[in-house]
């Protein structure tokens, strides 16, 4: 079909009408007769050692159905990549506060919350630690993990370097010859960077419900967005088939990467406790325990270091990362090696060196969060170049446009680049803001100003599968693995199949959130889901159609691939006026061949693995989304404060399946953004999180954002050759330029530079203080 | 230990028996099935389970349930429904402001109570009339964008 009926159209949100009116199911909405709650005792100290659990009192308040201590659970350590971690700390050691270590179920969540008062836990309190360069020192005061040799890891391979005890990821780029690049260049710049760590904060706290079906199915309805490694993970913790586990995915309230893997242990104690007492146990997180142990963005320090030549040719990079995980890496061992990836993805620089480490302190865990490393990384990089711009007096845009990678060029990863429209979102975003015109400072109280900034965001190559089956009536049913978190997938694979089969979308029926039913997928992660879910939708889809056409050419007389289909007949390519309806290849809804007419396809981009030491492939991504911002801000310099007057946003994302779902996720980038650069940020006292509600740890309002005619979302396609329809991805990209670009934007305004995030009023009045004074 | 509430939620009339220390939230989710209350922080910080009370827009899960007594409630469920949206409903679908879903019940009865009061409200008066409410999903700004288009209709 040359052209699109519903590919880049703005085809209203399919599930939108089942949440505007309330009726949409959430994993905590659904009925379960004979529902047991439980609820979680948690450690009170950042490192100890459990010297007794006493639940004698607890087991006697009446309704209490049963009790699940550390000895319940299998001796088996669990991760969705590096597997270090217990059910329940069954090694008898606490690493953070407010880890799980026994499960109370009751008739109600009052009765196990009351019970659980009544538990006693002895501990032996032993040495924490929580600075990552503390943790990081060859001999540090404390080992987190003394089994860290033995650990196993599932997606990327494990090693340990015995000279770093605490140290679980340590990653390594290498291009060209840094020193040399030093020595060639006419100034040499290094900084130190940090950000802080933050919380998901998605609406919908975390819950899960277990039991097992009469016939041993292990069924669990979760909030997750990774069903298929719950599936994995459950099989090897429990001895059983994966036939024997069946996991539950309804509408998710947001995830932004926290609800990845068993990332709170919810789903596997609920299980034991479903096991233990032969009925159905829902756990529901509190919005406390979402902040102390719902995973945060871990704090990440970063140190750079650049070359540069007069003409503001940047020729040598030096970074160096220190990833604060907390007591447990399963997912940052992945977050510390993939946000390489993020530092080598938009400028080409010749001589680079990079090394990422990944630590553990007594913190609470960290994990994936939108961007997946990459914010983090571009928070220094961003405000570098800018420095730099000014140190060899070039306007920082144009010392940006001079340095990007260009189409066909490879990275400092070695990998070609392909679908870079990074120039075009500057350029973009610089037109809106006014780059280059002067800020109007007619107030004195109110300094303005701009500031701009460019990233990127990888998609790791994470394999999708997807099956189609056509039904007699001509509508089309698609089963897919992926996961519908809020961005939109499912609307996207409507349209997908919708365009494939030239039927209307009220003909496409998603099946979704099953993994008994469903193809295995990774779910919404790494931004992955329109490209990878949907190219094998895609596929899956014209295989259902060969099959079709099979059957349907012998009553044409002509070869399957001369036929076509929409609106449900079947007609030939060349004499469209030919045509039969689909229920003709059917006798009593029964295709008149085979049983069920049905395509089902992977799609899979291989990756070359990296060269160990060097980081090196000819491709280990699967794709780069380009962004930038730019943004107006107004500082009051008497009290600190900081106002975002204007902001916008650019995503070359490939091209859109659906320009309003992408326009929609830039300006949500724009509020996660805004919240984690001015004031987002899990505050920490010897492993304490002291501010764990919506009051004390605060996610902009609607009166934080700036009015709509301040902002503007901005698309700026550049096809991907393997997309599907030229798509790539979305989701994360679009906060990771904001923090920089505020900061930029601050330091134009009264010229001070704050390198910590969040870019609070104490530490900007502080500096200008000090700096008006003079 | 229960006792007796009479109250009339979504044009209907029920006489229940509940536990007096429950929330209006988890009256109407768990007694009356009306699960478009979500519950986000269950503490009146995130406005997910708002609705209407004697007209005034309030958090069901700072209420007690025999607080409710005698009292009516609006919940989404009881604003429209697939054959007849709410305008402010029907807004929401056309302008791109949903996303993952779970604020938005939440929203949408705090704009028919904005509305209620208030018929053709500035951007900053949404904006004021909206701080109890949070989404991580959207920005906002469909959100606004959509009330603004029914408030200009009436």
């Amino acid at each position: 079909m040359s052209n699109s009926i519903v590919i880049k159209k703005d085809i209203p949100r399919i599930d939108a009408i089942e949440k505007v009116t309330g009726v949409a199911k959430f994993t905590s909405d659904f009925k379960i007769p004979g529902l047991l709650y439980g609820f979680i005792v948690r450690s009170k100290y950042p490192h100890a050692k459990i010297i007794k659990i006493d639940i004698t009192k607890a087991q006697k308040v009446p309704g209490i159905r049963a009790i699940i201590q550390p000895e319940d659970v299998p001796n088996i350590r669990i991760g969705y990549d590096l597997c270090d971690s217990f059910v329940l700390p069954r090694d008898g050691i606490v690493r953070c506060v407010g880890e799980p270590i026994v499960l109370i179920v009751g008739d109600s969540i009052e009765i196990a919350e009351e019970a659980s008062e009544l538990v006693e836990i002895h501990y032996e309190k032993l040495p924490a630690i929580f600075d990552p360069e503390e943790a990081l020192s060859e001999k540090p005061s404390v080992i987190i993990h003394p089994d860290l040799s033995k650990y196993q890891s599932i997606i990327f391979p494990f090693s340990f370097e015995p000279k770093f005890p605490n140290c679980f990821q340590h990653f390594r780029i290498r291009q060209g010859d840094v020193e040399k690049g030093f020595k060639e260049s006419d100034l040499i710049l290094e900084n130190k960077f940090s950000t802080a760590r933050v919380s998901h904060c998605a609406l919908e706290p975390r819950v899960v419900d277990a039991w097992v079906e009469p016939d041993g199915t292990l069924t669990i309805r979760t909030a997750s967005q990774t069903p298929t490694s719950i599936q994995h993970t459950f099989a090897a913790l429990f001895g059983v088939p994966l036939t024997k586990i069946r996991v539950l995915v309804p509408y998710v309230g947001g995830g932004f990467g926290s609800k990845i893997g068993n990332d709170a242990m919810l789903e596997p104690i609920a299980m034991i406790a479903a096991i233990k007492t032969r009925r159905p146990v829902r756990i529901l997180h509190s919005r406390k325990e979402e902040f102390i142990f719902g995973r945060h963005r871990a704090d990440v320090v970063v140190y750079i270091k650049d070359g540069i030549k007069k003409d503001g040719r940047l020729i040598a990079r030096e970074i160096k990362a220190i990833l604060n995980a907390g007591m447990k890496a399963d997912v940052a061992h992945i977050v510390t090696r993939n946000m390489a990836f993020g530092a080598v993805g938009t400028y080409k620089i010749p001589n680079f060196k990079l090394d990422t480490y990944g630590v553990y302190t007594n913190n609470p865990p960290t994990g994936a969060f939108r961007g997946f490393g990459t914010p983090e990384i571009t928070w220094a990089i961003e405000q570098q170049m800018d420095i730099l711009a000014e140190k060899i007096g070039i306007d920082p845009l144009e010392l940006r446009l001079r340095n990007l990678l260009k189409e066909g060029e490879k990275d400092a990863c070695g990998q070609i680049t392909i679908s870079i429209g990074a120039k075009d979102c500057l350029k973009n975003v610089a037109n809106w803001i006014g780059w280059g015109v002067e800020n109007k400072n007619d107030n004195t109280e109110w300094k303005k100003g701009k500031g701009i900034a460019v990233g990127n965001k990888y998609t790791v190559s994470i394999p999708a599968s997807a099956t189609v089956k056509i039904h007699s009536d001509g509508t089309i049913e698609v089963r897919h693995g992926s996961i519908e978190i809020g961005q939109g997938i499912d609307t996207v694979i409507t349209q997908i199949v919708a365009e494939e089969f030239g039927v209307s979308v009220n003909s496409v029926k998603i099946v979704r959130g099953d993994t008994s039913i469903c193809p295995p997928d990774h779910g919404p992660v790494s931004s992955r889901s329109t490209f990878f879910t949907g190219n094998a939708v895609r596929k899956a889809c014209q295989e259902a159609k060969k099959r079709l056409f099979e059957l349907a050419a012998p009553k044409f007389g002509v070869n399957p691939n001369q036929l076509n289909t929409s609106d449900g007949e079947i007609f030939i390519i060349s004499e469209p006026e030919k045509s039969i309806n689909i229920k003709e290849i059917f006798i009593h809804d029964i295709p008149f061949e085979g049983a069920e007419i049905i395509g089902t396809a992977n799609f899979i981009i291989p990756i070359v693995p990296e060269e160990p030491f060097t980081g090196q492939s000819d491709r280990i991504v699967a794709y780069y989304g380009h962004f930038a911002h730019a943004v107006e801000v107004a500082v009051n310099i008497y009290t600190g404060e900081i106002k975002i007057l204007r902001i916008a946003g650019c995503a070359d994302m490939g091209d859109p399946i659906n320009p309003s779902m992408a326009k929609a996720q830039i300006e949500g980038g724009f509020l996660m953004g805004i919240g984690t650069s001015l004031f987002e940020q899990i505050i920490l006292k010897d492993g304490i999180v002291l501010n764990s509600n919506f009051i004390d740890y605060k996610i902009p309002t609607p009166l934080e954002m700036p009015n709509n005619k301040n902002v503007i979302s901005i698309i700026s396609p550049h096809s991907h050759p393997e997309g599907p329809f030229g798509a790539k991805g979305l989701g994360e990209g679009v906060i990771v330029p904001i923090a920089p670009a505020i900061a930029n934007a601050v330091y134009n305004a009264v010229g001070i530079r704050i390198r910590d995030l969040p870019i609070t009023p104490e530490k900007l009045l502080k500096l200008i203080k000090k700096n008006y004074k003079n | 230990m229960k006792q007796l509430l009479k109250i009339k939620v979504n044009n209907q009339y029920y006489e229940i028996y509940i536990e007096p220390w429950k929330s209006l939230a988890d009256l109407l989710r768990d007694e009356l099935n009306l699960t478009g209350v979500k519950i986000g922080c269950n503490e009146g910080q995130c406005g997910s389970c708002s609705v209407i009370m004697d007209g005034k827009l309030v958090k069901s899960c700072l209420i007690l349930a025999p607080k409710a007594m005698g009292k009516e409630i609006i919940t989404i469920e009881g604003l429209g429904n697939f054959d007849q949206l709410h305008p402010i409903q029907k807004a929401f679908i056309d302008h791109f402001a949903v996303q993952c879903g779970f604020c938005t019940p939440g929203f949408i009865i705090a704009a028919k109570a904005l509305l209620d009061e208030n018929s053709n409200p500035t951007e900053d008066e949404i904006r004021r009339w909206l701080s109890g409410n949070l989404c991580r999903c959207t920005g906002y700004v469909r959100i606004i964008e959509a009330i603004k288009a029914v408030s200009k209709n009436k």
